[in-house]
């Protein structure tokens, strides 16, 4: 290790002011973003865990949370979202908040499984989705999309 | 009332490890740093029962987790009480440092937790799968494979580690349903939990002075970092606590001393995130060279601890996935050695922007220029920080040689997270090297 670091340590840097000094320059970013307007309006306790973050995602969230209690612990259900990635987390969203409920994907990682998500009894649209000619009824609305359940087949 | 429940739940897992706190290593320490390794050491046992419990079919519920280990945490210290306790060396500390140190940490956490109830720090992975493995295991009652296992789950990386859904689920079981937005909150209990750790043990080598100094930017970078790589609520905050405990037991007391702080944290780090083995490896690694360097009478014996936790948490979590019908792999991940060079570019560009860790990147940058200034007969007894450091950024690197495509999107979603273990490990090393050299503790033998 000859050819790495110095002979000597150098003296000041023995002494805890230099790290108290680095400590306080660090403070210096949050300091400044809690203080700037968009510092301040984050303060109010969100209602989503992740709408700070990813306000799509929130509001799929809080989408999902709202209509949980209505699908029935066993019942199948599914998601369908306007794009594939928004999709597929909405899916992943509804499996932790509905974790009695058995859930089939419309499609997988951009993948559409036929046969599973147009199955399900229940059906949770996030945002402007079309669901004419699936035989489904809306059961409970919100602004961030609809809570519909399949017509059972004739 | 739930988001309460739940916090108290997690103030109850000290109970789980308070054996910790009696074990003659610990038993005269700080009381902060037996609380510290009571709350490691009981999320260790937690999970441990918890894989147990489903193997054995056990349903998990408040009294069948809780109880067994409180009374397994009462059995053990009530043995370990009657041992001899290790002398604990403290020191004077000057009210000006102590009191700007413990501003700094207070600060520090200060600022997570301001990030993490505000959702600004909160991390999307809470609600995609580490709250719902939780949410599941508490319907299931145990490690699920039903639903878990199956082809539409994998979202869910049901071959991860289990032991921060573990702990939310215990939450979740108190508390009767899992408050997600309480959630991103805990991740101040594993920062908080880490402090003394890194003050008291430092302290044992460097002094109490240049200790709360240190710990003081610890904790403010850490924090800082976590903030940045929106970590509240995510496995980050857990798994830097047991590898920053791993790491300093390596540095400071690489002996049988404080063996059961290595055992315990090793243990912890593997079962949290696959990264903490990578981190355990490269820490060994580390002590190896400075037993080669430093021309030690016993090498390995420093690693010994390390290697043992490493080796029951994964043989643990390997068998409980086994068992459970679990897979072993995760399929989402990038297939191994098919790397594409064209990506260096890319890697090394969206570096920089990726390691700012909410402060320009000078949380990097300070203990990167203070290690310049240290003595190079010190760097050897860096080597596990510095091997950790470097190891995992490497290994990163060499990750992202893996991405499908372009590896950008990849690169800023784990970088700033992934990399916080190897920020603490550096931040440690500048801090072991630029402190006084005190002798090393009685039974640190080496040849001279």
């Amino acid at each position: 290790m000859r050819w790495l670091g110095r002979s000597e340590t150098v003296a000041w840097l023995r002494q805890p002011w230099p790290w108290l000094v680095a400590a306080a320059l660090l403070l210096a970013f949050p300091i400044r973003f809690w203080a700037k307007p968009v510092g301040r309006a984050m303060l109010a306790v969100p209602s989503s865990p992740v709408e700070r973050v990813n306000p799509e995602l929130g509001r799929t969230w809080r989408l999902l949370r709202e209509v949980a209690p209505r699908i029935p612990a066993g019942a199948t259900f599914t998601v369908r979202a306007a794009t594939d990635e928004a999709e597929m987390e909405a899916f992943m969203v509804a499996v932790g908040l509905l974790p009695h409920g058995r859930p089939v994907p419309s499609s997988y990682y951009g993948v559409p499984q036929p046969g599973f998500g147009s199955e399900a009894e229940w059906v949770v649209a996030v945002g402007e989705v079309s669901l004419a000619g699936e035989g489904t009824e809306v059961v409970a609305r919100s602004k961030d999309g609809l809570l519909l359940r399949r017509r059972p087949h004739p | 009332m739930s988001a309460i429940l739940f916090l108290v739940a997690h103030l109850l897992v000290p109970a789980f490890g308070a054996a910790a706190a009696w074990h003659p290593s610990l038993r005269r320490a700080p009381l902060a740093l037996r609380g510290s390794a009571a709350f490691l050491g009981g999320a260790v046992l937690l999970t441990l029962e918890g894989m147990l419990w489903s193997l054995l079919g056990v349903r998990w519920t408040v009294a069948s987790l809780g109880l067994p280990a409180i009374a397994l945490s009462a059995g053990l210290a009530w043995a370990w009480a009657r041992r001899p306790a290790v002398a604990w060396r403290r020191e004077a500390c000057r009210p000006a440092v102590a009191a700007a140190g413990l501003t700094a940490v207070a600060a520090g956490l200060l600022q997570l937790l301001l990030a993490a109830v505000s959702g600004r720090a909160a991390s999307v992975d809470l609600v995609l799968f580490w709250g719902v493995k939780a949410t599941h295991w508490v319907a299931a009652g145990g490690l699920e494979a039903a639903t878990l296992a199956h082809a539409f789950a994998i979202h869910t990386h049901p071959s991860y580690p289990p032991l921060f859904p573990t702990v939310l689920a215990w939450g979740t079981l108190v508390a009767g349903e899992l408050p997600w937005l309480a959630v991103p909150v805990t991740s101040v209990l594993w920062v908080a939990a880490t402090v003394p750790v890194v003050l008291h043990m430092l302290e044992l080598r460097v002094g109490r002075e240049h200790a709360v100094a240190v710990t003081g930017f610890w904790t403010v970078a850490v924090a800082a970092a976590l903030v940045a790589g929106c970590c509240a609520g995510n496995a980050e905050p857990a798994l830097v606590a047991y590898t920053t405990t791993a790491l300093v037991a390596a540095l400071v007391v690489a002996n049988r001393r404080l063996g059961l702080v290595a055992v315990v944290a090793a243990m912890g780090a593997v079962l949290t995130k696959n990264e903490g083995g990578i981190a355990v490896g490269l820490t060994v690694v580390g002590l190896l060279l400075a037993d080669l360097f430093g021309r030690r009478s016993r090498p390995l014996r420093g690693a010994l601890p390390l290697l043992a936790g490493a080796a029951v948490g994964l043989s643990g979590w390997l068998g409980a996935r086994l068992a459970l019908g679990l897979p072993l792999t995760d399929p989402i991940r990038e297939r191994a050695f098919a790397l594409s060079f064209d990506h260096l570019g890319t890697i090394l560009a969206a570096a920089p922007q990726n390691l700012a860790a909410g402060t320009r990147g000078l949380a990097w940058l300070i203990p990167l220029a203070l290690l310049l200034a240290v003595e190079r007969r010190r760097l050897v007894e860096l080597l596990p920080a510095l091997a950790l450091a470097v190891g995992l950024l490497t290994f990163l690197g060499v990750y992202y040689l893996h991405a499908h495509g372009d590896p950008s999107a990849l690169i800023s979603w784990t970088l700033p997270r992934v990399t916080i273990p190897a920020l603490s490990a550096l931040i440690l090393a500048a801090g072991l090297g630029a402190g006084r050299l005190d002798p090393p503790p009685p039974d640190q033998d080496r040849k001279r």
